[in-house]
C-alpha cells in the first residue's frame, strides 16, 4: 500500500509538474541565469566580445545616486499604487457584489478599458492630465489644477499611482468579487442576527474570509508594481525632469539608449532579488494567516 | 474531458502549422533583408522593395520593419543570427557598431560626387572608412507661420533680417504687442536635450571638424568649462528669451508635440524651434497655414554669418552588416544601399513618403514639403551650420541625460551654473 | 423599506462614479477614433463635427488587419489551451503532493514572477532565435508565453485547489480510479471558474504584449496587432485618429471573449466554489 502511493505520488511529480516545470526551466531560469551571467561582463549587444569584468557593474551600480534614487522613487510608488489599488479593488468587489440593480453590466464597463493595453492608455491619460484637468482648472479658477499635474515632480508620481490603479484596480476587482460571493451568506446573516453593525461585518466577518484573494492580489500588485513599465514610458516618459524615472524603464534606458547592457543586467538582478524578497514574504506570511475552510 | 481537451490541442496544432507554411520563400541566388528605422510607411518601403527586386532579378530582399523601439528589435535581430543586410539607421548608431559594417571607401566609390559635402559621410576620427551612405538631409532652425509674420511684420518682411539678438527680440516684441505669443519651446527631454542643446554647442565653430570635435573632448577630459564658454551662455542667452516668449510658459513641461505644433500651424503661437521634418505631423491638420524657417541668432553681430545659418545635417544612412552575412550578400547589399539612396526610385520615395530633402546634386523630384525646400534652399547656398560631430560621436544617451537638466531649467527649477556642471559631471561618469 | 431603497439608490451612484472613472478613457478613444487626428490635437474633448468613418477602413488596410489578428488569435488561443492544461496538473500536484522537491520548486517558481523581463529577453533571443533557429515563428513566442505565465497560473489554481476537500481524491482513489483519470474527470470541470478567470488574465496579457512579438516576429506578414497599431506612428509624427479607430477594432474580440468568460464566472460563482 505505502509503495503504490509512493509510486503515485512520482507518477503526479513526473506526469503532473515536471513538463510545466521543464517549460519554466527553458524559458525563465536558463536565460536568467544567462542573464546573469551577462551582468558580470561588459558587452556592447552584438559580437561575442564579453569581457569579464567580476563585480564591476554592480560597485558601479550601487555607487551611482541616480540609481538608488529610482529605486527609493520605486518603492514609494509600489507602496502607492499597491494601497490605492488594492483599496479600490476591494470597493469594487463590495460594490459588485451588493445588491447592486445590473450590477453584471458595471462589472463590464468597469472592466473593459483594461482591455486596451498600457501603452495606448497612458497616452490617452496623458491628454487627459495636460489638457483636459487643466481646462477644468483654468475655466473653474482653481489654482491647484490649472497646471498639469504631468509637470510637478511630485505630482506627476501621484498622477502615475493614480493611473496605475485606475488600471490594475479593475484587475483585481475580479479577484476580489470571486472572493466576495464564496463568503457564506449564513455567516453574514448570522452576525447581523447577533446585532452586528455593516461595519463591524466587513471588518470582522467579510474581510478575513477574503484573506486568500488579498493574498493573490498583494502579490500581484507589488509585482506588477515593481516592473511598471508601459505606463511610466508613455505617461511620464520618466519627466517632469527625471523625477518620476523607475527601475524597470531606467533599465530598459540603460540597455537600448546608453547601451550599457552588462549595466542593465546588473540593475535587472538587484531589481529581482528585492522584489523576489519581499513578495515571496508577503505570500508566505499572508497565506500562513489565511482562513481555512 | 479529455475528448474537449484533445479536440482544442488539435486545433491549436492546426493553427501553428498554418502559420508555419507562410513563412517559406523562394529560392534566389542571394536573399537579403533590409531593416528600416523609417517607421510609418511600412506598405511604400515594400513597394520599394519589390522595384528594387524586378530591377534586380537574382536578390531577394525580405524586409524589417522596425517598432517604436528602434534599436532593441535590430539588436534582437543580431541575437538571432540573423542581422539585417542592410539597415537604415541614425549615424550616432551605425558608428557605435562601426566594427560589424562595410566600409563604402573601398570599391566603387563614384557616388561618392554626387554628395553635396563631405561632411555627411558617416566616418570616425582618424579612419577614412566610410559606413553609411546618406539617405536624407534635416534642417533644424525657427519655424515660423507666415501669415502672422506678414499680418504683424508687413506682406514685404525679409525674416533673414532678424540677424541679431536683438532684432529677435524686436522681432518677438512686435507678436506680443500685436496679442500673440511670440514662440513655442517643446518641452521633450530629446527635443531640449539633443536637438537644442546638443545640435547647437557642439556646431559652434564654422567649417572645421576638428575645431567641432575641441569642445566634445575638452568635456571628456574635463578641461571645458561651460559657464566660462562663450558660445554656450549664448546658446543659454537665447534659451532665456524663447523661454520668455513661450506660450507654454506658465506650465512649460505640460506640451506635446502635436499639440505645439498646432499652435504654431494654426496660428496661435508665431515661432517654433524644431525642424524641416515637422512637416509629417502639421500634415494631418486640415486646418493651416504656411509655414517656413528661418536661422535662429546666437550673437548681436550682424557680421557674425552664423546668424543667418541653420543648423542641418544627415540624420540617417544605409549601411551594410559584414559580421552575419556572407561575402555575397554584402555584395547585394551593397548594390541595395546605394540603390535605395541614390536611384531615382529611392529618392523619389524618400523626398515625396519622408518628405526628407537629399544630400545630393542630382535631384529630379519636386518636394511637397515647403520647409524641406527651404533647408535645400540653404544647403544649395552653403549656409548650414553643420551637426554632424554631435549626431556622430556625441554619446547615444546624451538627450537621455541632459535633456532633464534641459527641462528643470526650463521649468525654473535649475540654474545655468547648475546646469553646466551636470553636463561636465555626465562627462565624467562616462 | 425605506432605507433598503435609500441605500439602494446610494449603490446605484456609487457605482455610476466608478464606470465614468473607468470607462471615460476608452469613450474618449471611441470618440476620437470617428475624429480628425487635427481635430483630436486640437482638442481630444470635443464631439465629432463630421463622423469620419473613414478611420476604420484605413486603419484596417494599414494595419493588414486579418493578417494580424490571425497571428494574435494563434498566439493568444494557443497559449491560453497550454497554460490552463499545464498549469492546472502542476498545481494539482504542488497542492496534492507533499514532497520537498515539488514544494521548493514551486517556491522558486513564485520568486521567478518578480524577474523583470528585461532581464532576460536578450538570452531569450540568443537561446531560441540563434541556437535552436526560431525566428520569424509564432513557436517561440507561444511558447515563451507559456513560460511567462505558467507560474501565475500554477500560483492561482493551487489556491483554488486547496479549498477542494481532499476527501473527494480519497473517495475516488479508493473506488479504484487512477489519478490522472482522477483529475481529469472530477477535478478539471470543477476548476472551470478558477481556470476562466485565470484566462481573462492571461489573454489580456498576451494579446496586448508587444515587447515579447517585436523579438521574434521580423516580417510584416508575422506581426501581431500590438505591433501593427505602430505603423501609425513615425519617428517626428503620429496620426491619431486612424491609431484610435485600429484600438477600438483590436480590442473587440477580447471583449467578446470577457463577456463570455464573465457569463462562466458568475455561473460558477453559483455554484459556490470560488475561492480567488
Amino acid at each position: 500500500m505505502l509503495s503504490a502511493q509512493k509510486r503515485d505520488v512520482w507518477k503526479l511529480i513526473l506526469l503532473f509538474f515536471v513538463p510545466a516545470m521543464f517549460v519554466w526551466l527553458t524559458t525563465m531560469v536558463i536565460p536568467f541565469l544567462y542573464g546573469i551571467w551577462i551582468s558580470f561582463v561588459q558587452w556592447d549587444g552584438i559580437g561575442n566580445n564579453y569581457e569579464f569584468i567580476g563585480l564591476q557593474n554592480y560597485i558601479k551600480i550601487f555607487s551611482n545616486a541616480k540609481f538608488l534614487q529610482s529605486l527609493g522613487r520605486t518603492a514609494i510608488y509600489t507602496i502607492g499604487t499597491v494601497a490605492l489599488s488594492n483599496v479600490l479593488g476591494i470597493a469594487l468587489g463590495l460594490l459588485l457584489t451588493s445588491a447592486l440593480k445590473g450590477r453584471n453590466l458595471f462589472r463590464t464597463a468597469i472592466f473593459v478599458p483594461n482591455v486596451i493595453g498600457g501603452v495606448a492608455m497612458g497616452y490617452i491619460w496623458k491628454y487627459i492630465f495636460n489638457y483636459g484637468f487643466t481646462a477644468i482648472g483654468i475655466s473653474l479658477g482653481i489654482q491647484a489644477l490649472s497646471t498639469s499635474m504631468l509637470s510637478d515632480p511630485t505630482k506627476a508620481m501621484i498622477a502615475l499611482i493614480i493611473v496605475s490603479s485606475w488600471q490594475l484596480s479593475a484587475y483585481l476587482m475580479i479577484i476580489y468579487v470571486a472572493g466576495f460571493t464564496n463568503v457564506p451568506a449564513e455567516l453574514v446573516e448570522a452576525a447581523r442576527v447577533d446585532g452586528a453593525s455593516s461595519w463591524s461585518v466587513l471588518r470582522n466577518v467579510r474581510l478575513p474570509m477574503i484573506r486568500s484573494s488579498l493574498t493573490i492580489c498583494l502579490f500581484l500588485a507589488i509585482v506588477r508594481s515593481f516592473m511598471v513599465f508601459e505606463v511610466n514610458m508613455t505617461l511620464t516618459d520618466g519627466g517632469p525632469f527625471n523625477t518620476t524615472e523607475m527601475i524597470a524603464f531606467r533599465i530598459y534606458n540603460t540597455a537600448f539608449v546608453s547601451l550599457k547592457f552588462g549595466n542593465a543586467q546588473a540593475q535587472a538582478v538587484v531589481l529581482f532579488v528585492i522584489v523576489a524578497l519581499i513578495s515571496v514574504c508577503q505570500a508566505y506570511f499572508t497565506s500562513k494567516r489565511e482562513v481555512q475552510m | 474531458m479529455l475528448k474537449k481537451l484533445a479536440a482544442l490541442l488539435m486545433a491549436a496544432a492546426m493553427l501553428l502549422t498554418m502559420t508555419a507554411a507562410g513563412a517559406e520563400s523562394a529560392q534566389a541566388p542571394v536573399t537579403i533583408s533590409f531593416y528600416s528605422t523609417q517607421a510609418g510607411v511600412d506598405d511604400e518601403t515594400i513597394a520599394l522593395l519589390d522595384e528594387f527586386m524586378a530591377q534586380h532579378p537574382g536578390i531577394t530582399v525580405n524586409y524589417y520593419p522596425c517598432g517604436d523601439d528602434q534599436l532593441a528589435a535590430w539588436l534582437a535581430l543580431y541575437s538571432a543570427g540573423t542581422a539585417p543586410t542592410v539597415s537604415l539607421l541614425d549615424v550616432g548608431q551605425i558608428l557605435n557598431y562601426s566594427d560589424y559594417m562595410y566600409n563604402f571607401n573601398q570599391s566603387d566609390t563614384e557616388w561618392m560626387s554626387h554628395v553635396l559635402s563631405g561632411w555627411e559621410f558617416c566616418q570616425k576620427e582618424g579612419s577614412d572608412a566610410i559606413y553609411g551612405i546618406p539617405s536624407s538631409y534635416q534642417g533644424f532652425a525657427l519655424l515660423y507661420n507666415k501669415d502672422l509674420v506678414a499680418q504683424v511684420h508687413g506682406e514685404d518682411f525679409d525674416v533673414s533680417t532678424v540677424n541679431t539678438v536683438d532684432k529677435l527680440v524686436a522681432f518677438f516684441d512686435a507678436f506680443e504687442a500685436a496679442g500673440i505669443p511670440a514662440t513655442v519651446v517643446f518641452s521633450a527631454d530629446w527635443a531640449l536635450g539633443s536637438h537644442y542643446l546638443g545640435c547647437q554647442l557642439f556646431s559652434e565653430w564654422l567649417g572645421d571638424k576638428e575645431t567641432q570635435r575641441s569642445i566634445l573632448k575638452g568635456l571628456y577630459t574635463g578641461e571645458t568649462k561651460l559657464i566660462e564658454n562663450e558660445h554656450f551662455n549664448n546658446l543659454m542667452d537665447v534659451f532665456d528669451i524663447l523661454k520668455q516668449y513661450n506660450i507654454n510658459d506658465a506650465d512649460p513641461l505640460a506640451d506635446t508635440q502635436e499639440g505645439d505644433l498646432e499652435m504654431l500651424a494654426t496660428g496661435k503661437t508665431a515661432t517654433m524651434f524644431q525642424g524641416d521634418w515637422n512637416w509629417l505631423q502639421i500634415q494631418t491638420f486640415a486646418d493651416r497655414d504656411e509655414l517656413a524657417i528661418m536661422p535662429l541668432p546666437l550673437t548681436n553681430d550682424e557680421t557674425d554669418p552664423r546668424n543667418s545659418m541653420i543648423l542641418g545635417s544627415c540624420p540617417k544612412a544605409y549601411c551594410v552588416d559584414t559580421y552575419q552575412s556572407t561575402p555575397e550578400q554584402q555584395a547585394a547589399g551593397v548594390e541595395l544601399a546605394k540603390w535605395l539612396a541614390l536611384s531615382d526610385e529611392g529618392k523619389e520615395f524618400m523626398v515625396t513618403q519622408i518628405g526628407s530633402t537629399l544630400p545630393f546634386d542630382e535631384v529630379n523630384v519636386v518636394n511637397e514639403n515647403p520647409l524641406a525646400v527651404s533647408t535645400q534652399e540653404y544647403l544649395n547656398a552653403g549656409k548650414i551650420l553643420d551637426i554632424s560631430t554631435f549626431l556622430c560621436e556625441a554619446p547615444s544617451d546624451f538627450w537621455l541625460i541632459i535633456g532633464p537638466y534641459m527641462q528643470a531649467y526650463l521649468a525654473g527649477q535649475m540654474d545655468r551654473a547648475t546646469l553646466a556642471s551636470e553636463i561636465e559631471a555626465y562627462f565624467q561618469d562616462i | 423599506m425605506k432605507q433598503k431603497r435609500y441605500a439602494g439608490a446610494v449603490l446605484l451612484v456609487l457605482a455610476l462614479v466608478a464606470t465614468v472613472f473607468y470607462l471615460f478613457p476608452l469613450v474618449l478613444v471611441a470618440i476620437n477614433s470617428v475624429k480628425t487626428t487635427g481635430e483630436f490635437t486640437s482638442n481630444p474633448f470635443s464631439l465629432p463635427t463630421v463622423l469620419q468613418w473613414g478611420n476604420y477602413s484605413y486603419a484596417f488596410g494599414q494595419m493588414h488587419f486579418l493578417t494580424s489578428l490571425r497571428n494574435s488569435l494563434v498566439i493568444t488561443v494557443s497559449v491560453c489551451v497550454l497554460v490552463s492544461l499545464l498549469g492546472a496538473m502542476a498545481a494539482y500536484a504542488v497542492s496534492r503532493v507533499k514532497h520537498k522537491f515539488v514544494a521548493t520548486v514551486y517556491y522558486l517558481m513564485l520568486a521567478s514572477m518578480c524577474a523583470p523581463f528585461q532581464a532576460y529577453m536578450i538570452p531569450l533571443v540568443k537561446i531560441y532565435a540563434s541556437q535552436l533557429g526560431m525566428n520569424n515563428s509564432l513557436i517561440p513566442v507561444i511558447y515563451i508565453g507559456l513560460g511567462l505565465n505558467i507560474c501565475f497560473s500554477i500560483f492561482l489554481v493551487r489556491g483554488f485547489l486547496n479549498s477542494i476537500p481532499k476527501e473527494i481524491d480519497e473517495a475516488a482513489l479508493i473506488d479504484g480510479c487512477s489519478s490522472t483519470k482522477l483529475f481529469f474527470n472530477i477535478i478539471m470541470p470543477m476548476l472551470t471558474p478558477i481556470q476562466v478567470t485565470l484566462l481573462v488574465f492571461v489573454a489580456m496579457g498576451v494579446w496586448n504584449d508587444y515587447l515579447l512579438s517585436s523579438l521574434f516576429l521580423n516580417t510584416q506578414e508575422m506581426r501581431t496587432l500590438p505591433m501593427m497599431i505602430r505603423v501609425f506612428c513615425a519617428q517626428y509624427s503620429n496620426d491619431y485618429a486612424p491609431m484610435m479607430a485600429g484600438l477600438v477594432m483590436s480590442i473587440l474580440p477580447m471583449l467578446a471573449f470577457y463577456l463570455a468568460g464573465q457569463k462562466q464566472i458568475l455561473e460558477g460563482v453559483v455554484q459556490g466554489s470560488v475561492k480567488g
